[in-house]
């Protein structure tokens, strides 16, 4: 992120800059997306609901109330429902959302829950015909005998309605619990990963899929490892990565066989024995992977850490990056509590040299990868009114040094977790969701970062 | 921690405790500071009297945690399969490093005969006990160098004979240690005089004595500790170990074993429970890896 000289006087120096927080009905958010062009947001709750905001166009009137996001259309996306065989209860929360590139007026999105994906549709509608024969005004058949002459129906402005309808139903693929779903750069085909599996659609088809990794044992007993993420490679339409919960990566190629089990990378980081505790596999454990817009890199995002990894470099990653290292020494007791089994996501922003993931109290991290500076930021309702510019946290350790404004690692709310964030593709606006909170921020100058 | 007729001052193992945990302190510190080596003065520096746990407590307190969250599965809860696996895979680390450490550091008076101990044919209470086999209790067959209770402290002065051995920490030990460790090492000779048989002939095992366990399942490897999740049968044990077996009264190595072996049925059952109602999750028949080392103590 670079500087930028258009300085307006009310918004100068360093930092994010809020536009509104958006309280979703007491859900708690479970995924964020934007579309391919920015213009739409998605978010997905734990009760099932889709919520798409929509830019608004800039507007010359009030140059700071540029783009601000607005709620564009709200829907129930998937229900809860009932394994009869298992006795299990099939939660409805939204897992992933994602966008297929536009290819007519309509937008159409992708949205997954533990076991059923679903292709969504959603129009605008803003003309209706009128002026019927048979039917009047309100809908109602009319007496034939008042018709005295025909006219031909046209269509008048109405008030914008935006439609969501389901256009088909993807179900019954999958044993184990979808974490990812992946649209192809071919537009016809996306991929959805359980903790076993993974498959691959075609769109228009929802009877059957392919599966092309399975890492499922003979023996149930020998199961040592699952995966956590996986996702298309942005232009090669026979690439894909996937994470495992060992933390490893494997780059894949669907053109080398019909079912990819064996990987053509496997991107690993040996384990430093030093630094071997109990926990080392748990906080190694991949939660995230993305690939870079470029399509050159792979974002993952583990416990402690996001890694930078050169596709041509299986060793060892390229940019470590320590998101919350002060949490090493607590591990035990977030062994305890669960926390350590949270899973954080990560962002590129639209250029790639920024990344950005979430971490506890409601803090999230960014990390420029030029200037190798970070900055963690806050995203809650006290710190950030409308228009004001966010202030840098720190996190000092217990006993240590302390500025003012600095938060003790003890103090830190392990409830409040920034686990989904998403960056817009183009322009550095941020969407952060704080439990049951989404918070967007619009970055007014091209800031820097200390 | 400490052998019948083995007597102790309480300020000599408070000064003890001390030394140990101080080191343990030391080297996490230590560790730590390696670790994080680019921390400036803000950077993390743990509070030692906050988060000193020696490595053994520590692993304790882990394994515990991993039991009592598997055990949530049973009660309905319904657990993620990532979870499962990293729980499971982090009970193995954990068992493998028990196993470790008992076939390493075999430092014990003979009567112990633990050198001679391999996971298949660990000599844990088989039934023909009786015989000249020296019988160790499970907590005690994976190592003298494992401390004598391994649930979670009795009493204050375990902690520093839990802390003693650290054989992949190359922590120094002070002498004093070294020679309270042998000292009740000593002590756990008594377990031959035992007549355990009796201790156990109203223990119903026939629920556990299947012949559909998988053969992989019959040479799974120790069962390392048992850990006090079910305070009440703790409770209930001790009273009735007094009973049975009144000139043990004044070794509490004893009850821990007792401790150790009702807690090991009683976690068999807890595992046993979970295989049986989460069939089709299909990853559940791993704890019957659990099961069938409880088998090998012959039950």
């Amino acid at each position: 992120m670079g500087e930028d000289t258009d300085s307006t006087p009310a918004l100068n120096h360093h930092g994010f800059l809020p536009d509104h927080n958006y309280v979703t009905e007491a859900d708690i958010i479970s995924t964020v997306e934007f579309n391919h062009t920015g213009e739409l947001l998605a978010t997905g709750d734990k009760g099932g609901r889709v919520v798409i905001f929509q830019r608004e166009p800039e507007s010359k009137t009030e140059p700071f109330s540029q783009g601000e996001y607005n709620v564009y259309s709200t829907f129930q996306s998937h229900e809860p429902e009932f394994d009869y065989l298992k006795s299990l209860e099939i939660e409805e929360k939204i897992n992933k959302i994602r966008w297929l590139p536009q290819q007519n007026a309509a937008h159409f999105l992708l949205s997954t829950n533990d076991k059923t994906i679903k292709l969504w549709k959603v129009s605008e509608r803003d003309k209706r015909p009128e002026g019927y024969n048979l039917k009047d005004e309100e809908g109602r058949i009319k007496d034939i005998s008042t018709v005295t002459s025909l006219q031909v129906p046209v269509l008048k402005p109405m008030d914008l309605m935006v439609e969501v309808t389901p256009r088909r139903v993807f179900a019954n693929a999958h044993t184990y619990h979808i974490n990812s779903i992946s649209v192809n750069s071919d537009y016809e085909t996306y991929m959805s990963a359980d903790d076993l599996r993974i498959n691959l659609w075609h769109l228009d088809i929802t009877d059957r899929s392919f599966n092309i990794v399975d890492i499922k044992p003979a023996n149930m007993e020998d199961l040592t490892e699952v995966i956590t993420a996986a996702e298309f490679h942005p232009h090669h339409c026979n690439l894909f990565v996937y994470s495992s919960s060992k933390g490893t990566l494997r780059l894949c190629d669907m053109r080398e066989a019909a079912l990819c089990d064996k990987h053509s990378k496997l991107f690993e980081e040996p384990e430093d024995p030093s630094a071997r505790s109990f926990f080392s596999e748990i906080i190694s454990s991949v939660s995230d992977v993305k690939f870079s817009h470029s399509g050159r890199y792979l974002l993952t995002r583990d416990y402690l850490t996001a890694k930078v990894w050169d596709l041509n470099m299986e060793s060892k990653p390229l940019e470590t990056y320590q998101v919350h290292d002060y949490l090493r020494s607590k591990l035990c007791s977030l062994y305890e509590n669960d926390c350590i089994f949270d899973k954080f996501e990560c962002a590129w922003n639209g250029s790639d040299s920024v990344i950005m993931t979430g971490a506890y109290n409601n803090f999230f991290r960014m990390f420029d990868r030029n200037t190798k500076r970070d900055v963690t930021l806050e995203a809650s309702r006290e710190s950030s009114k409308p228009r004001a510019v966010l202030k840098p946290r720190r996190v000092c350790a217990a006993g240590g040094k302390r500025r003012k404004d600095d938060i003790s690692v003890d103090s830190l709310d392990f409830t409040k977790k920034i686990l989904h964030t998403a960056w817009h593709p183009n322009e550095n606006i941020i969407a952060i969701a704080a439990t049951n909170n989404l918070y967007i921020f619009q970055d007014k100058l091209n800031s820097e970062m200390h | 921690m400490l052998g019948r007729g083995v007597k102790r001052k309480w300020s000599c193992l408070e000064e003890l405790e001390a030394e140990v945990v101080a080191e343990a302190t030391i080297t996490e510190e230590k560790e730590q500071s390696g670790k994080d080596g680019q921390e400036d003065e803000a950077g993390l520096l743990i509070d030692p009297s906050k988060s000193v746990m020696s490595h053994l407590q520590q692993r304790q307190r882990v394994l515990g945690l991993c039991l009592e969250k598997l055990q949530r599965y049973q009660a309905g809860m319904e657990l993620s399969l990532r979870r499962s696996v990293l729980l499971i895979n982090t009970l193995r680390q954990i068992q493998e490093e028990i196993w470790s450490d008992g076939v390493g550091t075999c430092t014990s008076d003979s009567r112990l005969s633990i050198s001679g101990v391999h996971a298949d044919d660990s000599c844990l209470l088989r039934d023909d006990f009786r015989e000249d086999v020296p019988v160790t209790c499970p907590g005690c067959a994976e190592g003298d160098g494992e401390s004598l209770s391994l649930s979670p402290p009795l009493s204050p002065e375990f902690p520093s004979q839990e802390a003693i051995d650290f054989p992949d920490q190359q922590k120094s030990l002070p002498a004093a240690a070294i020679s309270t460790f042998s000292d009740a090492v000593n002590a756990m000779g008594y377990l031959s005089d035992l007549a355990l048989d009796d201790i156990f002939e109203d223990i119903d095992t026939s629920m556990y004595e299947t012949s559909d366990l998988p053969s992989a399942w019959a040479t799974g490897s120790l069962w390392p500790v048992s850990v006090s999740l079910w305070p009440d049968e703790d409770v209930k044990l001790r009273s009735s170990s007094h009973s049975s077996t009144g000139s043990l009264q004044s070794c509490l190595v004893d009850l821990n074993d007792l401790d150790h072996i009702m807690e090991i049925l009683d976690c068999r059952k807890v595992l046993r429970k979970a295989l049986r109602s989460h069939g089709c999750h299909g990853f559940f028949p791993l704890l019957g890896l659990f099961l069938c080392s409880l088998n090998t103590t012959g039950i």
